[in-house]
């Protein structure tokens, strides 16, 4: 497993440059736009991107050979699942720098700062969640469609509903606790780790069934 | 003697074609051969012995244990070829061995970079911008860094010239000089099996016509030119295949010597591999 992740940081490495660059410009956006959430919503795009990335080089090249090495299938798996879980880090580390700047330049608060984060990664682990099985039984290709119909559907809900919903649900809703909201972010993340982990054995009865 | 891989009537199933009741084992110390035309069922066969795709009947044995004790463990000890697949065409050949250093249990970095320079490959430039030859060079000095004792090649020497091909030949009759090495190797290219094989495993249409010592293969085998009616003379026990032209016939016979015996009145010859093969596919049976 340590020679597959280790594949996949050079991998990183070659597109390094590229992803700073556009790490780098939408901090300018994201400040200049007085919006820091903005730079968290763009990372959680360039990791969804750097996470397949890493499945479009095992499809290439062919799971065949890494089959032929001394490698078992729930190795290949796992790492695959680490690879995603090292994402989500390098997503948190480039919020947290983004929230740091924002405070320093436009002395925005930071008060909010945690629970976003908490949010955007449990949308990141949902959505690699789906993901990644899908792109274990599919491919890559057809999982990109899938992934643009996961960014898309939340946003149809949500203005459909803003449209058939009454009015006084959106009162009613507003009637619920202000500490369940409060803790809204940090349950939808511990949820989204849970689907997350289930996610991880999907993928694995689907890839030991697969042949090659 | 000893062997290093045992099929039992492996059986594998697809909609529209079937490996069949395949039983072969593969001595310790010998390369074998694995030859057929396309479809034939050669990687099929070699990807049921690796476990990447699942046999529906029969057993495979790995150095004596069955193979799914033995896996993934064994494929430390094998050096693999397959056509078509890489690990990485964006890495370098450092890259990849700095890689294969943390998957192979026995990697040898000083055994890979000797291999590499004796092949002149360039460390530092990216794998998917090499030939086709220097791909194959590079999985061949990948398959022999890490103390393999058995290499597995599947149409690995396939789009390569002539000079490369007799290179890798060379590799693999040094590779088998320590009698504890296996060779199992699939080709088109029979003249290549002559040059190096002990045994030939014939495969067509998924079941496996013969399997034996090559030297005894040709000795056994031979073409018989006659007639028609000459034809019509030949005991059916002797034809393995005819082929017919506005000359007359040519018939692949079996127990060549006996038959010479017998009828020294025909006008026979020794064949070679490829002749076999292709009475064996395209000749008339009686």
């Amino acid at each position: 497993m340590k020679g597959l992740l280790l594949r996949d940081l050079y991998n990183l490495k070659l597109y390094s440059r590229q992803y700073l660059i556009v790490l780098v410009c939408f901090c300018v956006f994201g400040i200049g736009m007085d919006m820091p959430s903005y730079m968290m919503w763009m990372s959680l795009v360039v990791g969804i991107n750097l996470s397949f990335a890493a499945f479009n080089m095992d499809e290439a090249g062919g799971y065949a050979y890494l089959l032929s090495c001394p490698l078992d299938r729930k190795s290949l798996i796992l790492e695959k699942y680490l690879t995603v879980i090292l994402n989500a880090v390098m997503i948190l580390a480039y919020s947290a720098i983004g929230e740091v700047l924002n405070h320093l330049v436009k002395g925005t608060g930071t008060e909010s700062w945690l629970a976003s984060i908490f949010a955007v990664q449990g949308i990141y682990f949902f959505v690699m969640s789906v993901l990644v099985p899908v792109a274990y039984r599919y491919g890559v290709e057809k999982t990109r469609i899938v992934m643009l119909i996961i960014i898309l559907a939340p946003v149809v809900i949500i203005l459909v509903s803003v449209k058939i919903l009454e009015a006084d649900a959106f009162i009613r809703i507003s009637g619920v606790s202000d500490s369940f909201f409060a803790m809204l972010p940090y349950l939808f993340f511990a949820v989204c780790l849970v689907i997350f982990g289930c996610s991880y054995l999907i993928s694995f009865k689907i890839f030991q069934k697969m042949e090659f | 003697m000893e062997t290093t891989i045992s099929l039992k009537n492996v059986t594998k199933k697809y909609a529209d074609f079937t490996l069949d009741h395949i039983t072969m084992d593969i001595p310790k110390g010998s390369i074998v051969g694995l030859v057929g035309e396309n479809g034939a069922g050669k990687t099929t066969l070699i990807k049921a012995i690796l476990q990447m795709n699942a046999i529906q009947e029969g057993e495979i044995l790995l150095d004596g244990k069955r193979m799914e004790e033995a896996m993934p463990q064994w494929k430390d000890s094998a050096g693999v070829i397959l056509s078509g697949v890489e690990f990485a065409s964006r890495l370098n050949a450092r890259q990849l061995g700095a890689c294969m250093n943390q998957i192979y249990g026995h990697w040898q970095s000083e055994t890979y970079e000797k291999y590499l320079a004796d092949f002149q490959i360039d460390q530092n430039k990216n794998i998917k911008d090499y030939s086709k030859g220097m791909k194959m060079k590079l999985d061949l000095a990948v398959a022999l860094s890490h103390q393999a004792k058995t290499l597995i090649f599947d149409e690995a020497t396939s789009g390569l010239d002539p000079v490369v091909r007799d290179d890798i030949l060379d590799i693999l009759l040094e590779f088998i000089q320590d009698e504890t090495h296996t060779v199992l190797i699939s080709s088109h290219i029979i003249s290549d099996l002559e040059k190096i094989a002990d045994y030939i495993a014939f495969l067509h249409k998924g079941r496996l016509q013969f399997y034996m010592n090559k030297d005894e293969l040709l000795y056994q085998f031979g073409i018989v030119h006659c007639t028609a009616d000459e034809y019509g003379n030949i005991p059916d026990t002797y034809v393995q295949g005819v082929r017919r032209n506005q000359f007359g016939c040519e018939v692949l016979v079996n127990h060549l010597k006996d038959f010479q015996k017998r009828y020294p009145g025909y006008h026979t010859e020794r064949t070679s591999i490829e002749d076999i093969i292709l009475f064996y596919v395209k000749g008339e049976k009686r």
